[in-house]
C-alpha cells in the first residue's frame, strides 16, 4: 500500500469519525432533549393531578371537617351524612375534571387549593347556600382571570349536558353501595333526589346534539358575558378611580385630566368588548342557548348549587340580552362625565356619606346623577334611545318576563309623574302623557306590575317545593297561599288573570297543578302585554309613552334639558353643622327642597332609577 | 498532463497537504476579516431593533406628555398605515431587582418580532402568562408553570411563566431581564382594570412616505406632545458599529494582505524544486506549453482544494466564534464574502505559482540547473528606502495635523513593508553575531540561516505576522479600554429617570448619602456641523461641568461663564451655547463660535460652541448645555443625576425607598452601564477571540511554510548526519534556527508596535473616532512571547528528530 493511499485512508477514517461524532452528537442531543421533554411533561401532569387532588381535599374538608377526599366504602358506611358526601364529592370531581382539562395554570390550581383552606375559604363553606357569591372574590384573590372563569363556566355547562347523567348515575351507584344502617336516611334522601335529576338530565343522542349545538353556537357570547360579569364591578371601578385621582403615588401620581380620560376609556374596555362580541347574530344564538338551558335545567338541579346558580344567572341575563349593546353605548356615553372635577365631587360624597342623613344622601346622589344624565344625553343620539325602546318592546312580545324592563321603565316614569304632580281629579291625569291612557289601560298596567311580583313568588314557592326545602305539607300550603295571592281565576278588573279552573289536584298532582298555572299565567300575561286578536295590549301604549318621554328631552328648547343643565352644575350639600340655629335649619331644609324640585323638573329621578337598576345588574 | 500533475501532487504528500491547509487557513483569515464588520453590524442592529422590531414609526410618551395613551380612531383611520401595535413598557421589580415588563394585546405578541421558544408553547398562553428568556429563567430559578410576582410601587400582579424563549428577537436586549406578556396583565401595575399603553408602533403601508405619516400623526391632538419618530436609528447603528469595529477593520486590512502574501510564499518556497522539475521535463523533450499545462493543473488542483477546504473552515470557525461570543446566530454568513475569500485565496495561489514557472521557462536547462540561489545585489536597498519613507511618513503624521489620518495609513503600510523587507537582513546580522559562539549547533544554525532563502521568507512572514497579531490585540485593547475606562469616574453616580419635569430636586438632596443632585436632560441626540453629523449624548445641565472631571481645553472660567455667568443671581442663561469634546476640533476642525444643529426630541435647536473640554465619556460623543437653555427650546429635563457621598448601593436603596410608590427608575451608573455594556461586551469578546484565532492562524501558516520549505532540504540534513553530526545536535540546530527567527520577529515586532499602535489610533480618525494614545506593553509582550515560544518549539513538538535519516529515502 503506497504512502498516498495510506494518507487517503487515514483522512477518510478521520472524516468518517468526525461525521459520526457530529451526527451522533446531534441525534444524541435530540434524544436527550426528547427524553427531558417527556420527563418534564410527566412531571407536569403529576403535579397537576396533585394540585387538583389538593383542591378536592380542601373543598370537602371545608364543607365538613370529618370529610376527606377518597373515603373508602367502609368509612362511608360508618358516616351518617354519607349521602351528602357522595353527592358533594361527585359534583366536586365533575367540576375538577373541567379544571384539570382547562388551560388553567397548575400553580393557580394550587393557589386555589390554598385559598380554600384559608379563612376566606372557610367563610365560603359556612353556609355555602347563602355564601356561594363569596366564591367570586375568592377566585379574584387567587388571580383567576376573566378568561379562566369564562372557560370554566362554559366547560361546566357543556360537561353538564354531555356527562351530567353519567355523573348522577355514578353517584346513585355509589350511594346504593354504601348504604348502611347508620346512613340509611341520608343516603335514601340523596338517592331520591339524584334519581329525579337523572330523569331530566338523560337525553337522547339527538336531544343532546340539539342542546350542544345551541350552546356551542353561543360559545363566544356566553364566555364574553361571563368574563364581563366576573370582572366588572362599578363599585370597585369607582373606588379605584377616586383612589387614582387623589393619590400622590403610583404610576399615575398627580394624574392629569387627559390621563383620566385615557384611564376611563381603558377601564371601559370590557364594556366595549362585550358590545363588540354581541352582534345581532350572536345575540340570537345566545338567546337560543339560554332558553335551551333554562328550559332544560331551570331550578331543578338541586344537588349542585354552583350549577344551579349558573342557570339562575342565565335566566336573569336573558331579560337583557337584546338591549346589552344599547346599554353598553349608554355607559360609554355617560363615561365622558368622568373628569377631575367629577371625581372630586364623588370623592367628597364618598368621604362624607357617613355623616349624611338619608334625605341628604339621596339629594346629593341626585346631583351626581344629574351630571351623569347630562353627559349621557349630550353624547347619545335620540335615535339610539328610541331604538332601545323598540328592542325592549320586541322582546316583550313573546315572553312576559322579558317585558319586565320596558314595563318597569314606563311604570317608573309615570310613578315619578304621579309623585311630583299636583293633585288631580282623575288618575289618568297624573300620567306623564295622559293623552295616551285611559282607565282600563292604567289598571292593566298596575295589574301587570303586581303580577310580575306575585308570579315570581309563586315560581319561588314551586322551586322550593321541588328542592324539598321543608315538609311536603308546608310546601304545598305555601303554594296554595302563593296561588291565592295571584288570584289566577279572578277577573282582570278584580286583579286576577281569568285563568280557567285548574283541572289538577293540588295535593296529589302538585307538579302538574303548578305547571298548569305557570303556563296559563304566562300566556295571559303575554296577552295583556302584547295583545291578541282585536285586543290591543299594553305594549303599544307603553312604547309610545316612553318615546314621548325621550322626545321631552330632545325637543328644541326643552325646559327639562335646561333644568337639567342648571341642576348638573349644583354642588353637593353639606350636612347641617351641630348647634345650628333654627334659621339655619330652615334654610337647610329649603335648600334640600329646592334641590328635589330641580331634580323633579329635570326628571333626574327617572335616570336615577335607570342607572340604579343597571348598577344592581352589574353588581 | 493531468496524470503527471496528479503524480506530482502524490509524490510529495506532506508538502501538498501543508500547502492546501495553508491556503485553507489563509482563506479562513480573509473571510473572517471581510465578515467581521457585517457580523457586528447585524448584532448591534438586532440589539437596537429588538424593541421596535419590524415597525417603522414609534409613538412614545415623554416627560412633558401624558404618561399613558390610546390608539384613537383618528390614528386608525390615518392614511398610509398598515398596522398599529400598541404596547405598555414599564420598569417593574421582581424582589429588589428591576426588570423590563412589556405587554402587548392578545394576538399581537409576534407582530414586531418572532419569538423562538425553548420550552413551553406560545399558542397555549393564558392572559396572565409571560415569556422570559433562558437567562432570566436561570437567574430567577424558574421554569414553565412557575409564578412570579411583579411589583411597581404599591401595585402587584402575579404572573406565570408560560414559555421560555431563546436569546433572539425581543430578548436580544435582555438587560435588565425582559418579561413579555399580555397588556391586560401588565396594566394591572398601573390600574386595576383596563389596558394601558405608553408606546405605539406603526408599520407604514407599502409605498407610503414615512415622514409624511410621522407629520400627520404629530398633527393629531392626542399625540402632539409625544415623541413621534422613526423606530430605528440606522445612523446610530452605523456609528456604533464603526466605533466598535474600526480598529479591527484597519488591522484586518493588513491581515488580508498578509494572507495573500502567505499563499504566495507557500508556492515560492518550492520555487527551486519547480525550476529543477522544469529542466528535467525539458530534457525529456516536453514543450513549454506542456510544461506550463502540467504545472498549472497541479497548482490549480491544490489551489482549488485549498479554496474549498478554506471555505468550509472559514464557515465553521467563524460561525463558531460568533456563536461563542455573540451567543446568537443573528449574524448571517455572507455567501458573497465566502466566495470572495475563496476566490482571493485561489487566485493568489494560482498567480503565485506562475512566478517559479515563468522563471523556469525563461532560463535554459543549464541556467536552471546551475543558477543556485542568487542574491540580488541591490536587495538591501529596498528596506533602507522603505525605512526612510516610513520615518518620513511618521514625521508627517505626527507634525502635520491635517494630514495625520492619511499618513497614518501610509505609515502603517510602510512600517509593515519595512519589517517585511528588513527582517531577513537583521536575521543575517544576528546570525553573524551568533556564528562567533563555539557551540556546533549554534554555529551551524547561524551559518545556514543567512544562506537559505526559506529562512528569509519565514522571518519576513513571522515578523509581519507577529506585528499584525500585536496590532489586532492592540485593537482589542483600545476598544475595551476606551469603552470601559471612563465608567470608573461614575462609580458614585445614580440616575433617577421616569420623573416628571417639575419634580423638586431639593427633596433628593435631603436624603442620606446624597452629596449633590441636579435635574437634567440625559438622552441621545444628533449634532450637525458644517462637514459632519454624529450621534452624541446630551448632558443637559450646567452642574455637570462640576460633577464630572472634565479637562478644560478652553479655560474653565470662560466655559462656565459662557453657559452660566459668574454672577450667582444671574446663574443661568438662555443663550443657546454648548460645550463639546475636543475630538470635534481634532476630527472636523470645529472652532469656538461655530454653529451646530442639535436635534433632540424631534426639535432642532441651533447652538454655538462656547468651549472645548476633554473626557473619554462616550468616546467624546457628548454635548453639554444648561437645562434652562433647553427648556427654552421646549426640551424638558427627564433625569435626576445624584452624586452619592457614601455607599452608592445604600443611596440607591434610600431613593428607592422614599419614592417606592412612584414609577421612578433608580439605578447606579455602574448598573446602568452594565446593561449598556452587556450588548457591547459580546462584541469585545468577538474582537478578542478573532485576534486570538487570527494569531493562531498566522502561527499555523508560518509553521506550514516552514515545513514546506524544510521538506526540500532533506539532502542537507542527511549530509550533516553523514558528516557525523548527532541527531540531537541537528535537532538543536533546527530549534535554534526557529528560536533565532522567533526572537528576531519578537524584538522587531515589539519595537515596531509603538509606531503601529500610534498609526492605528491616528488612522481611526478617518472613521470619525478620536482616541488618545493607548499602549499596553504587556499585551505586546505576551502576544509576541507566546508566538515566539510556539514557533521555537515547533521542531520538538513535531518531532523532527524522528525523520532524520542517514540515507535519503
Amino acid at each position: 500500500m503506497t504512502k498516498t493511499v495510506k494518507i487517503i485512508i487515514v483522512i477518510a477514517v478521520v472524516l468518517v469519525i468526525a461525521a459520526g461524532a457530529v451526527l451522533g452528537g446531534v441525534f444524541g442531543a435530540r434524544a436527550v432533549q426528547k427524553a427531558n421533554r417527556e420527563k418534564a411533561e410527566r412531571q407536569a401532569a403529576a403535579q397537576r393531578q396533585e394540585a387538583v387532588a389538593s383542591v378536592k381535599q380542601n373543598f370537602l374538608c371545608g364543607i365538613n371537617e370529618n370529610w376527606k377526599s377518597d373515603m373508602t366504602d367502609e368509612e362511608l358506611k360508618a358516616l351518617e351524612d354519607a349521602g351528602d358526601y357522595v353527592v358533594f364529592a361527585g359534583w366536586t370531581e365533575f367540576a375538577l375534571n373541567t379544571f384539570k382539562n382547562s388551560p388553567l395554570q397548575t400553580a393557580k390550581i394550587n393557589l386555589f387549593a390554598e385559598a380554600l383552606a384559608s379563612e376566606d375559604g372557610k367563610k365560603l363553606f359556612d353556609e355555602f347556600e347563602d355564601n356561594a357569591e363569596l366564591l367570586i372574590p375568592l377566585l379574584r384573590s387567587v388571580g383567576f382571570s376573566s378568561d379562566d372563569v369564562a372557560y370554566i363556566v362554559y366547560a361546566l355547562i357543556e360537561a353538564l349536558i354531555e356527562d351530567g347523567a353519567t355523573t348522577l348515575n355514578s353517584m346513585k351507584d355509589k350511594l346504593q353501595s354504601i348504604r348502611s344502617a347508620t346512613n340509611a336516611s341520608n343516603v335514601n334522601e340523596s338517592i331520591s333526589t339524584v334519581s329525579a335529576e337523572i330523569e331530566y338530565l338523560t337525553f337522547t343522542q339527538a336531544e343532546k346534539r340539539e342542546i350542544l349545538t345551541a350552546v356551542s353556537g353561543a360559545e363566544s357570547a356566553i364566555k364574553e358575558l361571563v368574563a364581563f360579569a366576573y370582572t366588572t364591578s362599578i363599585e370597585t371601578l369607582t373606588n379605584n378611580m377616586v383612589e387614582v385621582i387623589t393619590s400622590e403615588d403610583g404610576a399615575l401620581a398627580d394624574i392629569t385630566n387627559s390621563e383620566i380620560e385615557t384611564v376611563v376609556n381603558a377601564a371601559l374596555i370590557n364594556v366595549r368588548k362585550l358590545k363588540a362580541a354581541l352582534t345581532t347574530a350572536e345575540i340570537v344564538s345566545l338567546n337560543n342557548a339560554i332558553k335551551t338551558i333554562t328550559d332544560k335545567f331551570d331550578g331543578r338541579l338541586t344537588t349542585s348549587r354552583v350549577l344551579s346558580r349558573i342557570v339562575n344567572y342565565a335566566k336573569y341575563v336573558y331579560i337583557f340580552t337584546d338591549s346589552i349593546p344599547y346599554l353598553a353605548d349608554m355607559v360609554i356615553s355617560a363615561s365622558h362625565v368622568v373628569d377631575a372635577d367629577f371625581l372630586n365631587i364623588v370623592r367628597d360624597y364618598v368621604e362624607n356619606v357617613p355623616e349624611y342623613s338619608n334625605r341628604l344622601k339621596n339629594v346629593n346622589e341626585l346631583v351626581i346623577y344629574a351630571r351623569v344624565e347630562k353627559q349621557l344625553l349630550e353624547n347619545i343620539d335620540k335615535s339610539e334611545l328610541d331604538a332601545l325602546i323598540e328592542v325592549l318592546g320586541a322582546q316583550a312580545e313573546t315572553d312576559y318576563k322579558r317585558a319586565i324592563p320596558i314595563i318597569a321603565l314606563d311604570a317608573g316614569v309615570n310613578l315619578i309623574s304621579v309623585a311630583t304632580s299636583e293633585e288631580k281629579e282623575d288618575m289618568v291625569e297624573y300620567m306623564a302623557h295622559p293623552e295616551l291612557w285611559n282607565d282600563s289601560d292604567l289598571k292593566k298596567l298596575v295589574l301587570v306590575c303586581v303580577k310580575f311580583i306575585q308570579l315570581s313568588e309563586f315560581e319561588d314557592a314551586y322551586f322550593n317545593y321541588i328542592e324539598g326545602n321543608g315538609t311536603r305539607d308546608s310546601l304545598v300550603e305555601k303554594l296554595r297561599q302563593a296561588a291565592n295571592n295571584c288570584s289566577f281565576s279572578s277577573s282582570i278588573e278584580n286583579g286576577g288573570l281569568e285563568i280557567p279552573q285548574n283541572p289538577y289536584d293540588r295535593e296529589s298532582q302538585t307538579d302538574e297543578w303548578c305547571k298548569y298555572y305557570l303556563n296559563a299565567a304566562s300566556a295571559k300575561m303575554v296577552e295583556l302585554i302584547a295583545g291578541s286578536g282585536e285586543n290591543e295590549g299594553l305594549l303599544s301604549i307603553v312604547k309610545a309613552d316612553l318615546h314621548l318621554s325621550i322626545d321631552d328631552y330632545y325637543v328644541e328648547d326643552s325646559p327639562i334639558r335646561t333644568k337639567l343643565a342648571e341642576f348638573a352644575e349644583a354642588q353637593l350639600l353639606e350636612p347641617l353643622p351641630d348647634g345650628a340655629t333654627e334659621q339655619e335649619a330652615q334654610a337647610f331644609e329649603e335648600n334640600i327642597n329646592a334641590y328635589i324640585t330641580s331634580a323633579n323638573e329635570s326628571r333626574v329621578l327617572w335616570v336615577y332609577l335607570l342607572i340604579d337598576t343597571l348598577l344592581k345588574l352589574v353588581k | 498532463m493531468l496524470k503527471l500533475a496528479l503524480r506530482n501532487i502524490k509524490s510529495k504528500p506532506w508538502r501538498t497537504v501543508a500547502t492546501v491547509l495553508g491556503i485553507a487557513v489563509a482563506v479562513a483569515m480573509i473571510f473572517a476579516m471581510l465578515s467581521f464588520k457585517g457580523a457586528v453590524y447585524d448584532y448591534i442592529s438586532a440589539s437596537e431593533t429588538s424593541v421596535a422590531g419590524s415597525s417603522d414609526i414609534k409613538i412614545a410618551t415623554q416627560s412633558s406628555s401624558d404618561r399613558i395613551t390610546t390608539v384613537t380612531p383618528e390614528l386608525q383611520n390615518l392614511e398610509g398605515i398598515e398596522s398599529i401595535i400598541p404596547s405598555l413598557y414599564l420598569y417593574a421589580q421582581i424582589g429588589d431587582e428591576y426588570v423590563q415588563a412589556r405587554g402587548f394585546e392578545t394576538g399581537s405578541l409576534e407582530k414586531l418580532q418572532n419569538i423562538e421558544v425553548q420550552s413551553g408553547r406560545l399558542d397555549a398562553l393564558n392572559v396572565d402568562d409571560v415569556i422570559i428568556s433562558e437567562a432570566a429563567a436561570k437567574h430567577f430559578g424558574v421554569k414553565v408553570g412557575d409564578q412570579i410576582e411583579l411589583v411597581l410601587g404599591e401595585k402587584k400582579t402575579r404572573v406565570f411563566v408560560g414559555a421560555i424563549a431563546k436569546n433572539t428577537g425581543y430578548f436580544v436586549d435582555d438587560s435588565p431581564y425582559l418579561i413579555l406578556g399580555n397588556v391586560e396583565t401588565i396594566s394591572k401595575l398601573v390600574f386595576s382594570t383596563g389596558q394601558f399603553f405608553n408606546e405605539i408602533y406603526i408599520k407604514v403601508a407599502s409605498g407610503a412616505d414615512v415622514n409624511s405619516v410621522i407629520a400627520n400623526i404629530k398633527a393629531l391632538d392626542a399625540y402632539k406632545d409625544m415623541q413621534v419618530e422613526l423606530s430605528h436609528d440606522l445612523k446610530y447603528i452605523d456609528e456604533q458599529t464603526t466605533a466598535l469595529t474600526a480598529p479591527v477593520v484597519l488591522a484586518g486590512a493588513a491581515v488580508l494582505v498578509l494572507a495573500v502574501v502567505i499563499v504566495a510564499f507557500l508556492f515560492l518556497i518550492s520555487e527551486k524544486d519547480k525550476i529543477d522539475y522544469i529542466s528535467r521535463l525539458r530534457i525529456v523533450g516536453a514543450t513549454n506549453e506542456q510544461i506550463f499545462g502540467v504545472l498549472m493543473i497541479e497548482s490549480g488542483i491544490i489551489a482549488f482544494i485549498g479554496g474549498l477546504v478554506g471555505s468550509a473552515l472559514a464557515l465553521g470557525v467563524f460561525a463558531l466564534i460568533i456563536k461563542l461570543t455573540l451567543k446568537t446566530m443573528v449574524a448571517s454568513v455572507s455567501a458573497l464574502y465566502l466566495f470572495l475569500a475563496a476566490v482571493i485565496g485561489i487566485a493568489s495561489a494560482v498567480l503565485s505559482s506562475l512566478l517559479p514557472i515563468v522563471r523556469g521557462l525563461k532560463g535554459t536547462i543549464r541556467q536552471n540547473q546551475t543558477s543556485g540561489q542568487k542574491q540580488s545585489k541591490l536587495g538591501f536597498v529596498l528596506p533602507i528606502v522603505l525605512c526612510a519613507l516610513a520615518v518620513a511618513s511618521v514625521l508627517v503624521e505626527c507634525l502635520v495635523e491635517s494630514l495625520t489620518p492619511y499618513f497614518a495609513i501610509v505609515s502603517l503600510v510602510l512600517v509593515l513593508a519595512t519589517l517585511f523587507t528588513a527582517s531577513p537582513y537583521v536575521l543575517k546580522g544576528v546570525s553573524r553575531l551568533c556564528s562567533k559562539v563555539s557551540s556546533p549547533s549554534v554555529k551551524t544554525a547561524s551559518t545556514t540561516l543567512p544562506r537559505e532563502k526559506r529562512f528569509a521568507r519565514s522571518t519576513s512572514i513571522l515578523t509581519v505576522g507577529v506585528a499584525i497579531s500585536v496590532m489586532l490585540f492592540m485593537a482589542w485593547n483600545i476598544t475595551t479600554t476606551v469603552f470601559d475606562s471612563y465608567i470608573k469616574n461614575f462609580e458614585n453616580f445614580v440616575f433617577v429617570s421616569n420623573i416628571k419635569a417639575d419634580v423638586p430636586v431639593e427633596d433628593f438632596k435631603t436624603l442620606d448619602g446624597v452629596q449633590d443632585a441636579t435635574k437634567m436632560v440625559w438622552q441621545k441626540s444628533e449634532i450637525k456641523g458644517e462637514n459632519f453629523e454624529k450621534t452624541v449624548h446630551l448632558l443637559g445641565s450646567y452642574d455637570t461641568l462640576d460633577m464630572i472631571n472634565f479637562e478644560f481645553i478652553t479655560p474653565n472660567q470662560d466655559v462656565k461663564a459662557a453657559i452660566a455667568p459668574e454672577n450667582s443671581e444671574d446663574k443661568y442663561t438662555d443663550k443657546p451655547l454648548a460645550v463639546v469634546d475636543i475630538s470635534l476640533q481634532k476630527l472636523y476642525g470645529a472652532k469656538l463660535g461655530d454653529e451646530l444643529d442639535l436635534l433632540v426630541e424631534n426639535k432642532t435647536v441651533k447652538v454655538k460652541i462656547a468651549g472645548f473640554v476633554k473626557h473619554n465619556l462616550f468616546n467624546g460623543n457628548y454635548i453639554i448645555m444648561s437645562s434652562e437653555a433647553l427648556k427654552k427650546a421646549c426640551v424638558e429635563v427627564d433625569t435626576v443625576l445624584v452624586v452619592s457621598s457614601a455607599d452608592v448601593k445604600k443611596t440607591v436603596g434610600s431613593i428607592k425607598e422614599k419614592y417606592a410608590s412612584r414609577n421612578y427608575y433608580v439605578v447606579d451608573a455602574l448598573e446602568a452601564y452594565r446593561w449598556d455594556k452587556e450588548s457591547t461586551s459580546a462584541v469585545f469578546d468577538l474582537v478578542g477571540t478573532l485576534a486570538v484565532v487570527v494569531g493562531v492562524f498566522i502561527l499555523i501558516v508560518s509553521v506550514f511554510a516552514a515545513l514546506v520549505g524544510r521538506s526540500g532540504e532533506e539532502r542537507a540534513r542527511t549530509a550533516f548526519l553523514t558528516a557525523g553530526m548527532s541527531k540531537n545536535t541537528l535537532l538543536a540546530t533546527e530549534v535554534l534556527q526557529h528560536a533565532l527567527i522567533a526572537l528576531m520577529a519578537f524584538v522587531l515586532a515589539f519595537a515596531a508596535s509603538v509606531l503601529l499602535t500610534m498609526s492605528l489610533i491616528h488612522a481611526l480618525m478617518l472613521f470619525g473616532l478620536y482616541f488618545e494614545f493607548v499602549y499596553s506593553a504587556w499585551v505586546v509582550a505576551v502576544v509576541g512571547a507566546v508566538a515566539a515560544v510556539a514557533y521555537s518549539v515547533v521542531p520538538l513538538v513535531l518531532n523532527f528528530k524522528k525523520n532524520y535519516k542517514l540515507t535519503r529515502s
